[in-house]
Protein backbone atom coordinates (compact mmCIF):
# COMPACT_ATOMS: atom_id res chain seq x y z
CA UNK A 1 0.00 0.00 0.00
CA UNK A 2 1.72 2.87 -1.02
CA UNK A 3 1.49 5.82 1.27
CA UNK A 4 0.75 9.77 0.30
CA UNK A 5 1.79 12.68 1.39
CA UNK A 6 0.12 16.00 1.52
CA UNK A 7 3.01 18.20 0.42
CA UNK A 8 2.22 21.93 1.50
CA UNK A 9 4.30 24.20 0.15
CA UNK A 10 5.51 27.07 1.86
CA UNK A 11 6.81 29.90 0.84
CA UNK A 12 9.79 32.06 3.17
CA UNK A 13 7.40 34.41 3.82
CA UNK A 14 4.58 31.84 5.72
CA UNK A 15 7.83 30.68 7.86
CA UNK A 16 8.79 34.48 8.56
CA UNK A 17 4.89 34.88 9.52
CA UNK A 18 4.91 31.76 12.08
CA UNK A 19 8.38 32.58 13.37
CA UNK A 20 7.24 35.93 14.94
CA UNK A 21 3.01 34.71 15.84
CA UNK A 22 5.58 32.11 17.51
CA UNK A 23 7.56 34.72 19.65
CA UNK A 24 3.95 36.24 20.28
CA UNK A 25 2.92 32.73 21.86
CA UNK A 26 5.58 32.71 23.90
CA UNK A 27 5.07 35.92 25.30
CA UNK A 28 1.20 35.03 25.93
CA UNK A 29 2.38 32.09 27.56
CA UNK A 30 4.74 34.01 29.84
CA UNK A 31 1.93 36.40 30.51
CA UNK A 32 -0.38 33.60 32.25
CA UNK A 33 2.25 33.47 34.75
CA UNK A 34 1.59 36.97 35.83
CA UNK A 35 -1.40 37.05 38.27
CA UNK A 36 -4.04 39.64 37.23
CA UNK A 37 -6.85 41.09 39.80
CA UNK A 38 -9.24 40.91 37.70
CA UNK A 39 -10.19 39.18 34.63
CA UNK A 40 -9.43 40.41 31.18
CA UNK A 41 -6.49 43.08 33.20
CA UNK A 42 -4.27 41.69 31.28
CA UNK A 43 -0.77 43.74 30.78
CA UNK A 44 -0.75 42.14 26.50
CA UNK A 45 2.68 41.30 26.06
CA UNK A 46 2.01 39.77 22.62
CA UNK A 47 0.70 42.73 21.01
CA UNK A 48 4.61 44.06 21.17
CA UNK A 49 4.98 41.98 18.64
CA UNK A 50 1.75 43.18 16.79
CA UNK A 51 3.71 46.52 17.27
CA UNK A 52 6.69 45.90 15.90
CA UNK A 53 5.45 43.76 12.66
CA UNK A 54 3.01 46.62 12.19
CA UNK A 55 5.73 49.16 11.89
CA UNK A 56 8.08 46.81 10.17
CA UNK A 57 6.42 45.22 7.61
CA UNK A 58 2.67 46.30 7.40
CA UNK A 59 -0.48 45.39 8.38
CA UNK A 60 -1.26 42.20 6.50
CA UNK A 61 1.44 40.37 8.21
CA UNK A 62 0.48 42.25 11.47
CA UNK A 63 -2.89 40.93 11.09
CA UNK A 64 -1.61 37.55 10.24
CA UNK A 65 0.53 37.28 13.37
CA UNK A 66 -1.91 38.32 15.76
CA UNK A 67 -4.72 36.08 14.40
CA UNK A 68 -2.86 33.48 13.86
CA UNK A 69 -1.57 34.05 17.56
CA UNK A 70 -5.06 34.33 18.77
CA UNK A 71 -6.08 30.82 17.50
CA UNK A 72 -2.82 29.11 18.05
CA UNK A 73 -3.21 30.56 21.80
CA UNK A 74 -6.52 29.49 22.39
CA UNK A 75 -5.39 25.66 21.25
CA UNK A 76 -2.30 25.68 23.46
CA UNK A 77 -4.42 26.90 26.65
CA UNK A 78 -7.28 24.68 25.45
CA UNK A 79 -9.93 27.97 24.98
CA UNK A 80 -10.68 27.44 21.72
CA UNK A 81 -14.10 28.30 21.10
CA UNK A 82 -14.78 29.52 24.83
CA UNK A 83 -16.30 32.78 25.75
CA UNK A 84 -12.75 33.85 26.26
CA UNK A 85 -11.50 32.88 23.08
CA UNK A 86 -14.09 35.02 21.48
CA UNK A 87 -13.15 38.10 23.97
CA UNK A 88 -9.75 37.64 22.15
CA UNK A 89 -10.73 37.31 18.90
CA UNK A 90 -13.22 40.10 19.28
CA UNK A 91 -10.15 42.61 20.64
CA UNK A 92 -7.26 41.39 18.51
CA UNK A 93 -10.00 42.33 15.16
CA UNK A 94 -11.08 45.37 16.69
CA UNK A 95 -7.55 46.66 17.23
CA UNK A 96 -5.94 45.39 14.47
CA UNK A 97 -8.84 47.71 12.53
CA UNK A 98 -8.15 50.78 14.09
CA UNK A 99 -4.69 50.13 13.62
CA UNK A 100 -5.02 49.84 9.80
CA UNK A 101 -6.25 53.90 10.12
CA UNK A 102 -3.33 54.28 12.69
CA UNK A 103 -0.83 53.35 10.59
CA UNK A 104 -1.79 56.53 8.30
CA UNK A 105 -0.57 58.82 11.14
CA UNK A 106 2.43 61.05 9.94
CA UNK A 107 4.93 58.85 11.60
CA UNK A 108 7.16 62.16 12.58
CA UNK A 109 4.82 62.45 15.27
CA UNK A 110 3.36 59.51 16.16
CA UNK A 111 5.05 56.66 17.12
CA UNK A 112 4.28 53.09 18.55
CA UNK A 113 3.16 54.51 21.39
CA UNK A 114 0.46 56.40 19.72
CA UNK A 115 -0.88 52.85 18.01
CA UNK A 116 0.09 50.59 21.00
CA UNK A 117 -2.42 52.97 22.94
CA UNK A 118 -5.11 53.19 19.81
CA UNK A 119 -5.32 49.25 19.88
CA UNK A 120 -5.46 49.03 23.64
CA UNK A 121 -8.74 50.85 23.08
CA UNK A 122 -9.89 49.13 20.27
CA UNK A 123 -8.85 46.05 22.31
CA UNK A 124 -11.31 47.10 25.51
CA UNK A 125 -14.07 48.35 23.29
CA UNK A 126 -14.23 45.14 21.52
CA UNK A 127 -14.19 42.79 24.26
CA UNK A 128 -16.84 45.18 26.11
CA UNK A 129 -19.32 44.73 23.06
CA UNK A 130 -18.64 41.07 22.91
CA UNK A 131 -19.43 40.95 26.67
CA UNK A 132 -22.47 43.29 26.39
CA UNK A 133 -24.22 42.15 23.49
CA UNK A 134 -23.69 38.42 23.77
CA UNK A 135 -22.43 37.26 27.65
CA UNK A 136 -23.32 39.55 30.16
CA UNK A 137 -26.68 41.72 28.91
CA UNK A 138 -26.25 43.87 32.15
CA UNK A 139 -25.79 47.35 32.68
CA UNK A 140 -23.81 46.54 35.11
CA UNK A 141 -20.66 46.25 33.52
CA UNK A 142 -20.55 49.40 33.01
CA UNK A 143 -18.99 49.71 36.53
CA UNK A 144 -16.02 48.08 35.04
CA UNK A 145 -15.65 49.87 32.38
CA UNK A 146 -13.22 52.54 33.35
CA UNK A 147 -11.34 49.65 35.56
CA UNK A 148 -10.49 48.29 31.59
CA UNK A 149 -9.61 51.96 30.09
CA UNK A 150 -6.98 52.68 32.81
CA UNK A 151 -5.44 49.36 32.09
CA UNK A 152 -5.68 50.12 28.49
CA UNK A 153 -4.13 53.36 28.97
CA UNK A 154 -1.30 52.17 31.47
CA UNK A 155 -0.79 48.97 29.85
CA UNK A 156 -1.06 50.03 26.00
CA UNK A 157 1.55 53.31 26.96
CA UNK A 158 4.24 50.56 28.48
CA UNK A 159 4.03 48.14 25.44
CA UNK A 160 4.59 50.96 22.91
CA UNK A 161 7.55 51.71 25.12
CA UNK A 162 8.65 48.21 24.76
CA UNK A 163 8.07 48.21 21.37
CA UNK A 164 9.91 51.26 20.42
CA UNK A 165 12.91 50.05 22.39
CA UNK A 166 12.91 47.05 20.96
CA UNK A 167 12.77 48.99 17.00
CA UNK A 168 15.56 51.09 17.88
CA UNK A 169 18.13 48.65 16.70
CA UNK A 170 16.39 48.71 13.71
CA UNK A 171 16.38 52.45 12.41
CA UNK A 172 16.82 51.76 8.40
CA UNK A 173 13.73 50.54 6.55
CA UNK A 174 14.05 47.33 5.81
CA UNK A 175 13.15 46.08 2.27
CA UNK A 176 14.35 42.46 1.95
CA UNK A 177 14.41 41.48 5.60
CA UNK A 178 12.40 38.36 4.73
CA UNK A 179 14.16 36.64 2.85
CA UNK A 180 17.26 37.61 4.81
CA UNK A 181 18.63 35.68 7.91
CA UNK A 182 17.00 37.90 10.58
CA UNK A 183 15.94 37.20 14.63
CA UNK A 184 12.76 38.83 13.91
CA UNK B 1 -17.91 45.08 45.36
CA UNK B 2 -20.44 47.48 43.55
CA UNK B 3 -23.29 48.22 45.72
CA UNK B 4 -21.94 51.21 47.97
CA UNK B 5 -22.92 50.90 51.89
CA UNK B 6 -23.19 53.90 53.83
CA UNK B 7 -22.72 53.06 57.25
CA UNK B 8 -24.12 55.41 60.03
CA UNK B 9 -21.16 55.45 61.92
CA UNK B 10 -18.33 57.61 60.46
CA UNK B 11 -14.62 56.69 60.12
CA UNK B 12 -12.64 56.56 63.16
CA UNK B 13 -9.75 59.38 64.14
CA UNK B 14 -6.62 58.70 62.84
CA UNK B 15 -4.36 57.36 65.42
CA UNK B 16 -1.03 59.25 66.23
CA UNK B 17 0.69 55.68 65.74
CA UNK B 18 -0.85 55.51 62.14
CA UNK B 19 1.19 58.87 61.44
CA UNK B 20 4.10 58.00 63.02
CA UNK B 21 4.19 54.59 61.03
CA UNK B 22 3.90 56.65 57.47
CA UNK B 23 6.77 58.52 58.23
CA UNK B 24 9.10 56.17 58.91
CA UNK B 25 7.39 53.79 55.65
CA UNK B 26 8.59 57.30 53.84
CA UNK B 27 11.90 57.51 55.06
CA UNK B 28 12.95 54.27 55.01
CA UNK B 29 11.98 54.17 51.30
CA UNK B 30 14.23 57.19 50.93
CA UNK B 31 17.28 56.08 52.43
CA UNK B 32 16.94 53.01 50.13
CA UNK B 33 16.64 55.06 46.51
CA UNK B 34 19.45 57.68 47.35
CA UNK B 35 22.05 55.15 46.05
CA UNK B 36 22.50 53.73 42.30
CA UNK B 37 18.92 52.93 42.45
CA UNK B 38 17.99 56.83 41.91
CA UNK B 39 20.48 56.78 38.72
CA UNK B 40 18.68 53.53 37.18
CA UNK B 41 15.55 54.93 37.62
CA UNK B 42 16.35 58.33 35.96
CA UNK B 43 18.42 56.60 32.90
CA UNK B 44 15.27 54.21 32.24
CA UNK B 45 13.31 57.29 32.84
CA UNK B 46 15.01 59.13 30.33
CA UNK B 47 15.45 56.35 28.34
CA UNK B 48 11.59 56.00 27.63
CA UNK B 49 10.98 59.38 27.63
CA UNK B 50 12.96 59.61 24.18
CA UNK B 51 10.56 57.41 22.27
CA UNK B 52 7.96 59.83 23.03
CA UNK B 53 6.63 62.23 20.28
CA UNK B 54 4.97 65.08 19.85
CA UNK B 55 1.81 63.21 18.83
CA UNK B 56 2.19 60.53 21.46
CA UNK B 57 1.98 63.38 23.89
CA UNK B 58 -1.08 64.33 22.49
CA UNK B 59 -2.36 60.88 22.23
CA UNK B 60 -1.71 60.14 26.13
CA UNK B 61 -3.61 63.57 27.12
CA UNK B 62 -6.51 62.38 25.00
CA UNK B 63 -6.55 59.28 26.40
CA UNK B 64 -6.39 60.49 29.65
CA UNK B 65 -8.83 62.89 29.31
CA UNK B 66 -10.74 59.62 27.93
CA UNK B 67 -10.33 57.40 31.22
CA UNK B 68 -10.85 60.72 33.70
CA UNK B 69 -14.61 61.38 31.70
CA UNK B 70 -15.52 57.61 31.98
CA UNK B 71 -14.33 57.20 35.45
CA UNK B 72 -16.33 60.69 36.01
CA UNK B 73 -19.40 59.92 34.63
CA UNK B 74 -19.61 56.20 35.26
CA UNK B 75 -18.47 55.75 38.89
CA UNK B 76 -20.46 59.41 39.85
CA UNK B 77 -23.15 57.13 41.67
CA UNK B 78 -25.80 58.15 39.36
CA UNK B 79 -26.15 54.99 38.02
CA UNK B 80 -29.04 52.97 39.39
CA UNK B 81 -28.18 50.50 41.75
CA UNK B 82 -31.09 49.21 43.76
CA UNK B 83 -35.08 49.66 43.74
CA UNK B 84 -36.89 51.23 47.17
CA UNK B 85 -40.22 49.20 47.24
CA UNK B 86 -42.43 51.10 49.39
CA UNK B 87 -45.51 50.52 50.24
CA UNK B 88 -47.95 52.20 52.67
CA UNK B 89 -45.50 55.04 52.86
CA UNK B 90 -42.91 52.63 54.82
CA UNK B 91 -40.29 50.97 53.00
CA UNK B 92 -41.04 47.53 52.05
CA UNK B 93 -38.10 46.16 50.67
CA UNK B 94 -34.91 47.63 49.04
CA UNK B 95 -33.95 45.16 45.72
CA UNK B 96 -30.32 45.25 44.55
CA UNK B 97 -30.82 45.40 40.27
CA UNK B 98 -28.22 43.05 39.64
CA UNK B 99 -30.56 39.98 39.69
CA UNK B 100 -33.39 39.40 37.76
CA UNK B 101 -36.18 38.71 40.26
CA UNK B 102 -40.30 38.99 40.94
CA UNK B 103 -41.38 40.82 43.81
CA UNK B 104 -44.90 40.25 45.06
CA UNK B 105 -46.07 43.31 47.50
CA UNK B 106 -49.47 42.87 49.68
CA UNK B 107 -51.47 46.04 49.66
CA UNK B 108 -54.87 47.17 50.77
CA UNK B 109 -56.30 46.51 47.18
CA UNK B 110 -54.08 43.48 46.41
CA UNK B 111 -51.06 42.63 45.46
CA UNK B 112 -49.29 44.10 43.39
CA UNK B 113 -45.83 42.48 41.34
CA UNK B 114 -42.86 44.33 40.72
CA UNK B 115 -40.52 42.80 38.32
CA UNK B 116 -36.51 43.48 37.75
CA UNK B 117 -35.35 42.28 34.94
CA UNK B 118 -31.62 43.60 33.07
CA UNK B 119 -30.98 45.92 35.71
CA UNK B 120 -34.32 47.83 34.94
CA UNK B 121 -37.52 47.78 37.38
CA UNK B 122 -41.07 47.99 36.54
CA UNK B 123 -44.59 47.43 38.15
CA UNK B 124 -45.64 44.15 36.53
CA UNK B 125 -49.49 44.03 37.51
CA UNK B 126 -51.24 46.06 39.77
CA UNK B 127 -55.00 45.75 41.50
CA UNK B 128 -55.49 49.77 41.10
CA UNK B 129 -58.37 50.89 38.33
CA UNK B 130 -56.41 53.15 36.08
CA UNK B 131 -53.24 50.65 36.41
CA UNK B 132 -50.99 54.61 35.62
CA UNK B 133 -48.48 53.01 37.48
CA UNK B 134 -48.21 49.67 35.04
CA UNK B 135 -48.66 52.28 32.28
CA UNK B 136 -44.98 54.00 33.46
CA UNK B 137 -43.35 51.10 32.02
CA UNK B 138 -40.12 50.17 32.91
CA UNK B 139 -38.23 52.40 34.89
CA UNK B 140 -34.00 52.83 34.15
CA UNK B 141 -32.14 55.69 35.89
CA UNK B 142 -31.77 56.75 39.25
CA UNK B 143 -34.20 58.70 40.73
CA UNK B 144 -37.17 57.30 38.61
CA UNK B 145 -40.22 56.19 40.49
CA UNK B 146 -43.51 54.45 39.67
CA UNK B 147 -46.32 55.24 41.93
CA UNK B 148 -49.90 53.18 42.26
CA UNK B 149 -51.82 55.24 44.85
CA UNK B 150 -54.82 53.17 45.54
CA UNK B 151 -52.63 50.30 46.47
CA UNK B 152 -49.71 52.61 48.14
CA UNK B 153 -47.31 50.67 46.67
CA UNK B 154 -43.88 52.48 44.89
CA UNK B 155 -40.95 51.43 43.35
CA UNK B 156 -38.04 54.14 43.68
CA UNK B 157 -34.92 53.49 41.52
CA UNK B 158 -32.11 54.62 43.68
CA UNK B 159 -27.91 54.97 43.32
CA UNK B 160 -25.58 55.35 45.57
CA UNK B 161 -26.20 59.50 45.25
CA UNK B 162 -29.60 60.74 46.48
CA UNK B 163 -31.10 62.68 43.56
CA UNK B 164 -33.79 64.51 45.42
CA UNK B 165 -33.78 65.87 48.62
CA UNK B 166 -37.73 65.20 49.57
CA UNK B 167 -40.43 63.79 47.68
CA UNK B 168 -43.77 64.90 48.53
CA UNK B 169 -46.84 62.84 46.96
Amino acid sequence: MTTSTINLNTTAEDHHIARMAAVALGLTILESAIPSPLPGVKPGLANIVTLIVLARYGWRTAAWVSLLRVVAGSLLFGNFLTPGFFLSLSGAVLSLIVLAFARHLPARWFGPVSHSIYAAFAHITGQMLVVYLWLIPHAGIAYLIPIFATAALVFGTVNGLIAARFMDNFKKPLDHGIHGRKAI
Amino acid sequence: MFFIHHSPIGNKTQQPIDKIGTGLAFFSVFRVFRGYELRLFRMMYTAALQHIKLGDWLTLLLGSIFVALLTFKLWSGDLADKAIIRSGGKIFREVPLSRDQQIEVPGPLGVSIISIQNRKARIASDPSPRQYCVRQGWLQQAGEIALCLPNQVSVELAGSRKKYDSLNY
